[in-house]
C-alpha cells in the first residue's frame, strides 16, 4: 500500500498518521475540509447553539479565544498549542473528542493540523460563493484524457498516486449507456453492429441516438419526478386518485425529450401562470407544486393543512433546485446554513399566495377525444353487461336449456304478432289507428301512458285534445314496429353475448328438447347461470369504479391570489396559530440580490432569481443531479444538501466547470449528459480493484466506474423488455398491472380500486404505473421507490430478501420468465446457441464455457424432471407454450429464462 | 493474491458455501453506494442486519406492539370518571373549550357523555379496568396502564404517523425501524419486523410501518391474513421446491463466476437474500402453521371462533377469528427471533354506534389479548417481550350526536406489559372528566423515549443524520418515564 506523504504536526499526532488515507486535497480548504468535520463532529457541542465549556467553532473569534478553562482550542499557525488537536487525538476516552461515536479519523485529524498550522482561516461555504471558471490542472497521463472532465478526474488521481481504469469492454459499455440514457436494453443486433463498428464516432452516434429517443425523457423525467414528489393520490389518510397527474408527468417526459434548457423548465413549473399569455403546457408545468400530499380528511383544520404544503412546496423547491434544506427555518433560524427564521417565512411569502386552479385544458381535442373515446367504450361496455345480465336473469328463469329454447320461440313468436299487429294499425291512418286496439294491448306495446289512457276511452267519447295526441302518434307506430321486429331474434344471436363455443351454442340454438335435454356441455352450461351472473354483477360493480377513472380532461396547476390576499406571517415554532411579524417575499440575503419587476416580488421573481448566473447554487445542483444518475452518486454526495451540513464535493472544481458549462451553453441538459458520457471518466469499467478497495471503497475519486442495481420501475421494464413483452407506448394516463388481491384491497376506503389494465397496457413501463401513497404497487416499494411524499433527491438502494421473492415469484415476473422461455423454445439452434442468445440478450456478453455448463446442467436437470412431472411442467409453461416442442423442454427452457433474469448482473448497471 | 482479495475472496467463499450460508455474522457488501446515509451505513458495511450492542443493558429483546387504530374510548375502557357520568348531557365548561379543536364536534352543542361502562378494581393491585374488557382486566398485575399519554395530532394519518414514527410528517423511520436499525435482528430466516393486520387496515397505510428515509431493509414486512404470509413467498405454478433450489444453485454458481470478474461484494450480498429468501420460503409456512399448538392454547387465544353479527362498522366474518390468529401468531414471532411485531386492527373510531361497535371491538380484542400475556409468561417470554397497546388517539369525554365520541388528542389512555414494565401501576392522573391530564402527563415521545430505554437505548442516542439534522424517533422531545419500569 501506497504510504501517504507524511507532514508531521507533532508527535501528539504522528502516530495516527501511519494509517492515514491518501485522500486529500493539496491545499487545505477550510469549507470542505474543515467546516464539514467541525459541522458533523463538534457542532452540537460547540456550534451555533451551545457554546459548551465556552468552545465554538462556527466563527473564527470564537475558536480561537481562551476557554473557561483557559486553553486555547486553536492557536493559529500552532498546531501542538491547539487543545482541539490534543483532545481529538487523545488516547484517554474520558479526555477525547467528541465523547460519542467513532474518535476523529486520521485524515481528519491530519486535515486540521494542516489547516491550524496553515494560520486557521475561515472561508465561506464553497457552495455559497460565485461559480468561476476553474483553469485546467495540469496532467501528465493526457493520453487517457478525451475530453475536459477527465483532466479534472485524472489530476486528483495522480495526486493520489493512482491511475484510471481502462474503459468497460464495448458490449458492457453499450448496455450502461442503454440502462442510463434510456433504461432498457440494447436489442443484441445493436451490440453486435457496435462491436463491429470501429469508427472513430461509433460511440457518439450511440449516444447522440439515445438521446434523441422518446425513451430518454422517460428515464430522465422520472429522476426528475421523484424531486417533484409525482403520485397519483393526494396522500393521507382518504388517498383519493388524481386522474389527471399524469399530465404533469407527460410534461415533464416531453420536457426532457424537446431538450428544453433547465432554465425555462425551472421557471415554467415555478411560475407559468405568471408568464405571458402562458400556454395550456406552461400552466401544466405548475402542476409541481400540485403534486405535494393533500389531507381530504373531513374535519381538518383547513389553514393548518393550507400552512403545511406552503411549507412543502417551499421545502421542495429548496431542496430540489437549490440543494438547501431550508425547511430547517420553520421553526428557528437555520443552526448551520446562514438563513434566518424571517429569511425562511420571507422565502415562504412567495408561495403564500399560491391558489390550486383545475382547469379545462384549452383547445386541446386530443384529451378531449380520449375522453370521449373512453367514456363511449365505458358505455358500451355497460351497455353490454347489462344485456348479458337480463340474459342470464332471463335463462336463469327457466329449470332446462330446452325450456329457455322454447320461451325464446315463443317471444319471438310474441313480437312478430304484435308487429304484425301495430303494422296493420298503422297502415290504418293517423285517425283510424286505434280502431282495433285495447287499452291492454297499448300497455303490453309499450305506448306511452296518455297514449294507453286515449285509448281506454270509447273513439267517440275523446276529447279533442286526446284524438290530437293520438294522430301525433300515428309517425311512431313505424319507430314502435322495427322496435319489436328487432327483439325477435333468433336463439344463436341472444347468445352472443355470452361468447360460447360453437358446438355449445349451436346446440343451445336447435330445436329438438329431447337432444338438449341430455347434452351434458348444454347442462353444465346451465349449471353455471348464477355464478356467471354473480361475475356479471360484479363486473358492472367494478366498472362503476373504473368510471371515475376516466381520463376526463382537466389540468391540475397553481395559480396566483389576487383579491383578499394573504398576509404572510413568521410563524413562532413553525406553529400555524401563532403568528410572529409580518413579512414579505425576499430572497436570502446572503445570495444574489432578487430583482422585482412589480410593487410585489412574485414567483416569477424567485423563478428568476434562481436561474440568475449569479446564484451559486441552481446549476451546481443542477449539474450534480445529472452527474449522479451517470455514476451512481453526486460529485457532492448529498445531493439534496448543499449547505455546510452536506458532502464537500470530490472534485469541485470540476463541479464548478460543469456548472459553468451548463450556463454558458444555455442550460442544454442533453448537450451536458453528453459531455459526461464521452468522457473517458465514464467509459472506465467498472471492475472493483483491489487497490482502491481501501482507500476509495465509495468511489469518490473515480478511478472506475461504479457498478449498483437499477432503480424499482427499470428492473421490470428489463424484465419486460428481454421477454419481448415491453410495450413501448410514451404517456397518457396511468397503467394497473396485476397485483396480489391482499395489496389490492388494503387501504381505507377502497376508493382507488384497482383494475388490472388490459394486454398491451399492463405491460408498459413502470414509470406509467398508477402510484397510490398509501398502498403504493408492491414491487416498486420493494425495490426502493421512493413513497413520494417528500422532494427526495436520491434513492436507496437496498438489497433484501422480498427482493429476491418479487423477480422469483412476483407473477408479473414469472410471466417474463415464461416469455423468455418460450422464446428460447422457439428458437431452433442448438442448447448452447440458445443459451447464447439468451446471454446476448439479457446482459449483452456471451457467457464463458463454466457459465453455459450452469445453464446447460440446469435444463437437462429441469428437463429430466419435468419429463416425470407433466403436471407441473404443464403449469409452468401456462399459455406460452410452443406446438412440436415437448412440455417438459419448454418447462426446463423457462427455468433457464427465469436463472439468467435473477443474476445479480442482469438487474445490475455495470 | 492481493491480501485485499484474499479476504475479500476467504468471505465469499464462506458465505457461498456455509451450510447456513447467508446473514449471521457473515461479511456482506456495502448495503448502498456512497449514499445519503452511507456513511454510517458503511460503518456496518456488512450486514445491515447485524445484531448490535445496545447502549446499556436491555429489559426487552422483542416488542409486541397492539394497535388499535381510530381512537378507542378511553373514558370506556380505562380512565373511570364518576364526575363526567355525573353530568352527563351537561355543557362543558367554556373555560376548556377555548383553546380546543375537534374534528366533528361543534362547541356551542357539545354535551357531556357519561360512560355505561362499569368499572372495578383488578387482579392485587386494585388498578379499575371497565367490564368491557374483563379478561385483560385480569392482567392487571402485569401491565403498567397510563392514563395521561397525550399528543397534539387530532386527525387520524397526522396522529398515526406521531405515534410511529415521533413527529406527523411523512417520510421518517417507524418503531421498528428504529429498533432494528438500533439493534438488528436475531432471526436470519424470517423479517425482523412483522406487520399483522386483522379487519380493515389502519387508514396510514403502509406509513404505518415504513422505513422512511433508511433503506427498505428497515421496514416492516406486512404478513397477509390468507394465502403467503408473506407477499410472493410461494413458488409460482409449476415450481417445487426442488426447482426452485435448482435455479437458486445456479443463481449462485454465476453470480460467484461474475464476482470473479467484477469483484463487487454487492453481488455476495445479492446471493445471500436470495438464499434467506429461500429460508424464509419454509420458515413462513412453518410459522404460520398452527398445527402444533394444544388444543388449549388454540381455545385460549380464541382461535376459530365466529364473528358475531352484526359485525362493526366494515369488519368482514373473519376478524374475530384473524385477531386471534395475529395475536398467537406474535407469540410464535417473537419465539422465532422476530425483534417487532405490529398487531394492527382498526377501526376503533367511533363517531357514531359507540354502544355497539365499541363493545363488539372489545369483545374482539380482550380474549386474545389476555392469551397472549398469559401465554408469555407461562412460558416465561414475557420478561424480556414488551408488550404495548395503544392508539393514535382517543375520544371526547364530549359526546357526538347520539351515541359517539370525537377524537381526543389530550388525554388518553396507554398500556405497556412484560420487557421491563412496572406490572400492577397506573401512571397519570386526568382531570375528573377525562378531558385533561393533571398529573404526570405523558407525551407520544416521552413514551417512545420509555420503550427504547426498556431495549437498552438512549433515545436521544440514537439518532440519523438526515439532510443535515439528527433525526430521532423523539423528534426533539422526549423522556423516560421512570416510574414505569419495574
Amino acid at each position: 500500500m501506497n504510504l501517504p506523504r507524511l507532514f508531521h504536526i507533532s508527535h501528539l499526532i504522528s502516530t495516527a498518521l501511519l494509517i492515514a488515507t491518501p485522500l486529500r486535497a493539496a491545499e487545505i480548504d477550510f469549507s470542505t475540509d474543515i467546516q464539514p468535520i467541525f459541522a458533523k463532529r463538534c457542532f452540537a457541542c460547540h456550534g451555533p447553539s451551545k457554546h459548551e465549556s465556552g468552545i465554538a467553532f462556527h466563527v473564527r473569534t470564537m475558536a480561537i479565544a481562551e476557554s473557561e478553562s483557559g486553553e486555547k482550542a486553536i492557536v493559529p499557525g500552532d498546531p501542538a498549542a491547539s487543545e482541539l488537536l490534543r483532545r481529538v487525538t487523545a488516547d484517554n476516552e474520558a479526555e477525547r473528542m467528541p465523547p460519542e461515536g467513532d474518535p476523529l479519523s486520521a485524515r481528519e485529524v491530519q486535515l486540521l493540523g494542516e489547516w491550524i498550522q496553515q494560520g486557521a482561516t475561515y472561508a465561506p461555504h464553497w457552495a455559497f460563493t460565485k461559480i468561476i471558471r476553474p483553469a485546467f490542472p495540469k496532467v501528465s497521463r493526457t493520453e487517457w484524457v478525451r475530453n475536459e472532465i477527465d483532466m479534472f478526474v485524472v489530476a486528483r488521481l495522480e495526486r493520489e498516486g493512482l491511475s484510471p481504469s481502462p474503459a468497460a469492454d464495448r458490449a458492457k459499455l453499450l448496455r450502461r449507456i442503454y440502462l442510463d440514457l434510456v433504461g432498457l436494453l440494447p436489442p443484441s443486433s445493436e451490440t453486435e453492429a457496435f462491436i463491429n463498428d470501429t469508427s472513430q464516432r461509433a460511440y457518439e452516434k450511440v449516444i447522440d441516438r439515445l438521446l434523441a429517443s422518446d425513451h430518454f425523457g422517460e428515464r430522465w423525467g422520472r429522476h426528475w419526478l421523484d424531486l417533484a414528489r409525482y403520485a397519483d393520490t393526494f396522500g393521507y389518510e382518504r388517498d383519493d386518485a388524481r386522474p389527471n397527474a399524469w399530465r404533469y408527468r407527460d410534461w415533464v417526459i416531453h420536457s426532457f425529450n424537446q431538450n428544453q434548457p433547465y432554465d425555462q423548465f425551472v421557471t415554467e413549473q415555478l411560475a407559468g401562470d405568471l408568464l405571458d399569455d402562458p400556454s395550456s403546457e406552461q400552466r401544466i408545468a405548475t402542476g409541481l407544486h400540485r403534486m405535494n400530499i393533500k389531507n381530504n380528511e373531513s374535519g381538518i383544520n383547513r389553514e393548518d393543512y393550507r400552512n403545511r404544503e406552503t411549507v412543502d412546496r417551499v421545502n421542495t423547491t429548496g431542496t430540489a433546485m437549490l440543494g438547501l434544506t431550508i425547511g430547517c427555518g420553520q421553526c428557528h433560524s437555520h443552526k448551520y446554513d446562514p438563513i434566518s427564521q424571517t429569511e425562511y417565512y420571507q422565502f415562504s411569502a412567495f408561495f403564500n399566495n399560491v391558489e390550486e386552479k383545475d382547469i379545462d385544458i384549452p383547445g386541446s381535442p386530443t384529451d378531449r377525444d380520449r375522453y370521449d373515446r373512453a367514456l363511449a367504450a365505458y358505455e358500451d361496455k355497460k351497455k353490454r353487461l347489462e344485456s348479458l345480465q337480463l340474459l342470464l336473469k332471463n335463462m336463469h328463469k327457466y329449470k332446462t336449456p330446452a325450456q329457455w329454447r322454447q320461451s325464446v320461440d315463443d317471444d319471438n313468436q310474441k313480437w312478430t304478432n304484435q308487429a304484425k299487429t301495430i303494422e296493420t294499425a298503422s297502415d290504418k291512418g293517423p285517425e283510424r289507428w286505434t280502431t282495433d286496439l285495447t287499452k291492454e294491448d297499448a300497455v303490453a306495446y309499450g305506448f306511452p301512458k296518455e297514449i294507453a289512457g286515449a285509448i281506454s276511452v270509447p273513439e267517440n267519447e275523446r276529447t279533442a285534445e286526446q284524438l290530437n295526441l293520438l294522430n301525433e302518434f300515428h309517425p311512431s307506430l313505424n319507430v314502435k314496429v322495427s322496435e319489436i321486429s328487432a327483439c325477435v331474434r333468433p336463439p344463436s344471436q341472444r347468445l352472443d353475448t355470452l361468447n360460447l363455443d360453437d358446438s355449445l351454442s349451436s346446440t343451445l340454438s336447435s330445436v329438438g328438447s329431447r337432444a338438449l335435454e341430455q347434452d351434458a356441455a348444454a347442462g353444465l352450461f346451465w349449471n353455471s347461470l348464477e355464478s356467471r351472473f354473480d361475475d356479471v354483477r360484479k363486473s358492472i360493480r367494478q366498472l362503476s369504479v373504473e368510471k371515475r377513472h376516466l381520463p376526463k380532461p382537466y389540468i391540475m396547476t397553481v395559480s396566483e391570489v389576487t383579491k383578499d390576499r394573504r398576509d404572510t406571517h413568521l410563524l413562532i415554532r413553525g406553529d400555524f396559530k401563532n403568528k410572529g411579524r409580518e413579512v414579505v417575499a425576499a430572497t436570502p440575503a446572503i445570495f444574489n440580490p432578487l430583482s422585482v419587476r412589480g410593487e410585489i416580488p412574485d414567483r416569477l421573481d424567485l423563478a428568476r432569481w434562481i436561474i440568475s448566473r449569479d446564484n451559486p447554487l441552481t446549476s451546481r445542483v443542477a449539474v450534480n443531479h445529472l452527474w449522479s444518475h451517470l455514476f451512481g452518486a453526486g460529485i457532492v454526495t448529498s445531493t439534496d444538501d448543499f449547505g455546510t451540513q452536506g458532502e464537500s464535493p470530490s472534485h469541485p472544481e470540476l463541479l464548478d466547470w460543469l456548472a459553468n458549462e451548463f450556463v454558458e451553453s444555455q442550460w442544454d441538459r442533453k448537450k451536458l449528459i453528453k459531455t459526461i458520457v464521452l468522457s473517458a471518466t465514464y467509459r472506465q469499467t467498472a471492475r472493483g480493484r483491489p487497490d482502491l478497495q481501501m482507500i476509495d471503497p465509495q468511489n469518490q475519486l473515480l478511478a472506475r466506474q461504479s457498478r449498483f442495481r437499477v432503480e424499482s420501475e427499470i428492473v421490470r421494464d428489463l424484465f419486460l423488455d428481454a421477454a419481448d413483452l415491453l410495450y413501448r407506448r410514451i404517456g397518457g394516463p396511468t397503467i394497473h398491472p396485476a397485483v396480489p388481491t391482499a395489496v389490492s384491497e388494503l387501504g381505507y376506503k377502497y376508493k382507488t380500486r384497482w383494475i388490472v389494465s388490459s394486454n398491451p397496457e399492463r405491460y408498459r413501463r413502470g414509470l406509467y404505473i398508477f402510484f397510490k401513497r398509501t398502498n403504493p404497487y408492491p414491487s416498486l416499494t420493494i425495490f426502493d421507490s421512493p413513497e413520494s411524499n417528500l422532494c427526495q433527491a436520491k434513492r436507496n438502494r437496498s438489497n433484501t430478501p422480498l427482493q429476491a421473492l418479487t423477480t422469483l415469484n412476483d407473477p408479473v415476473f414469472v410471466e417474463c420468465a415464461r416469455a423468455m422461455g418460450q422464446l428460447l423454445a422457439r428458437k431452433r439452434a442448438d442448447h448452447d446457441s440458445r443459451i447464447q442468445f439468451a446471454a446476448r440478450k439479457c446482459l449483452s456478453r456471451s457467457l464463458s464455457p463454466a457459465e453455459v455448463k450452469t445453464l446447460l446442467d440446469l435444463f437437462e436437470a429441469e428437463k429430466t424432471w419435468y419429463g416425470g412431472h407433466s403436471e407441473d411442467a404443464i403449469q409452468l409453461v401456462g399459455e406460452y407454450g410452443t406446438s412440436n416442442v415437448a412440455n417438459s423442454e419448454a418447462a426446463a427452457w423457462v427455468a433457464v429464462a427465469r436463472t439468467i433474469l435473477n443474476l445479480d448482473e442482469f438487474v445490475t448497471r455495470e | 493474491m492481493d491480501p485485499i482479495f484474499e479476504f475479500q475472496d476467504r468471505t465469499r467463499r464462506q458465505f457461498l458455501t456455509t451450510a447456513a450460508s447467508g446473514l449471521g455474522g457473515v461479511a456482506l457488501a456495502s448495503l448502498q453506494h456512497r449514499e445519503g446515509l452511507s456513511q454510517t451505513l458503511a460503518k456496518r458495511s456488512f450486514n445491515p442486519l447485524a445484531e448490535r450492542p445496545s447502549h446499556f443493558a436491555p429489559r426487552a429483546k422483542a416488542c409486541i406492539f397492539i394497535y388499535m387504530a381510530g381512537g378507542p374510548s378511553q373514558v370506556d375502557l380505562f380512565d373511570p370518571k364518576p364526575v363526567l357520568n355525573q353530568r352527563d348531557g351537561k355543557k362543558m365548561p367554556d373555560s376548556l373549550l377555548k383553546d380546543v379543536e375537534f374534528a366533528f364536534v361543534k362547541k356551542d352543542e357539545a354535551v357531556l357523555k357519561g360512560s355505561a361502562a362499569k368499572f372495578r378494581p383488578r387482579g392485587q393491585c386494585g388498578v379499575e379496568y371497565s367490564d368491557m374488557i374483563p379478561q385483560i382486566g385480569s392482567c392487571a398485575d402485569d401491565i403498567a396502564l397510563i392514563r395521561t399519554v397525550h399528543g397534539e395530532q387530532f386527525n387520524h394519518h397526522p396522529g398515526q404517523l406521531l405515534l410511529s414514527c415521533g413527529k406527523a410528517e411523512l417520510g421518517r423511520p417507524t418503531i421498528g425501524s428504529w429498533l432494528l436499525y438500533g439493534l438488528g435482528s436475531e432471526t436470519e430466516n424470517l423479517p425482523g419486523y412483522v406487520v399483522l393486520t386483522a379487519g380493515r387496515g389502519a387508514s396510514g397505510g403502509s406509513s404505518n410501518w415504513s422505513s422512511g428515509f433508511l433503506p427498505s431493509t428497515y421496514q416492516g414486512v406486512s404478513f397477509r391474513d390468507s394465502g403467503d404470509p408473506v407477499l410472493f413467498l410461494s413458488n409460482p405454478p409449476g415450481i417445487q421446491r426442488n426447482n426452485q433450489r435448482r435455479t437458486l444453485d445456479a443463481i449462485s454458481k454465476l453470480n460467484e463466476l461474475r464476482h470473479n470478474q467484477m469483484r463487487d461484494m454487492e453481488i455476495a450480498s445479492r446471493t445471500a437474500q436470495y438464499e434467506l429468501a429461500f429460508r424464509m420460503q419454509s420458515a413462513a409456512p412453518e410459522l404460520t402453521d398452527l398445527s402444533g399448538e394444544s388444543a388449549a392454547t388454540l381455545d385460549s387465544y380464541g382461535i376459530g371462533r365466529k364473528t358475531p353479527r352484526p359485525t362493526a362498522d366494515m369488519q368482514s366474518g373473519e376478524t374475530y377469528h384473524r385477531f386471534s390468529a395475529n395475536c398467537l401468531l406474535a407469540r410464535r414471532l417473537v419465539e422465532r427471533g422476530v425483534r417487532f411485531i405490529n398487531i394492527v386492527h382498526a377501526s376503533w373510531d367511533q363517531h357514531g354506534n359507540l354502544k355497539h361497535d365499541l363493545a363488539w371491538n372489545c369483545r374482539m380484542a380482550d380474549q386474545p389479548i389476555a392469551a397472549l400475556l398469559r401465554d408469555l409468561k407461562q412460558r416465561g417470554m414475557l420478561d424480556d417481550t414488551l408488550v404495548i397497546w395503544g392508539s393514535e388517539f382517543g375520544r371526547t369525554p364530549l359526546g357526538q350526536g347520539g351515541d359517539g365520541r370525537d377524537h381526543h388528542p389530550f388525554a388518553f389512555s396507554m398500556w405497556m406489559a412484560g420487557g421491563g414494565a412496572k406490572g400492577g401501576t397506573v401512571y397519570g392522573q386526568t382531570d375528573e372528566i377525562g378531558w385533561a391530564p393533571v398529573h404526570n402527563p405523558v407525551h407520544v415521545n416521552d413514551f417512545q423515549a420509555t420503550l427504547l430505554h426498556l431495549f437498552g437505548l438512549d433515545h436521544r442516542r440514537l439518532s440519523i443524520n438526515h439532510r443535515g439534522l439528527q433525526v430521532r424517533l423523539t423528534n426533539l422531545a422526549g423522556h423516560v418515564i421512570h416510574d414505569v419500569i419495574a
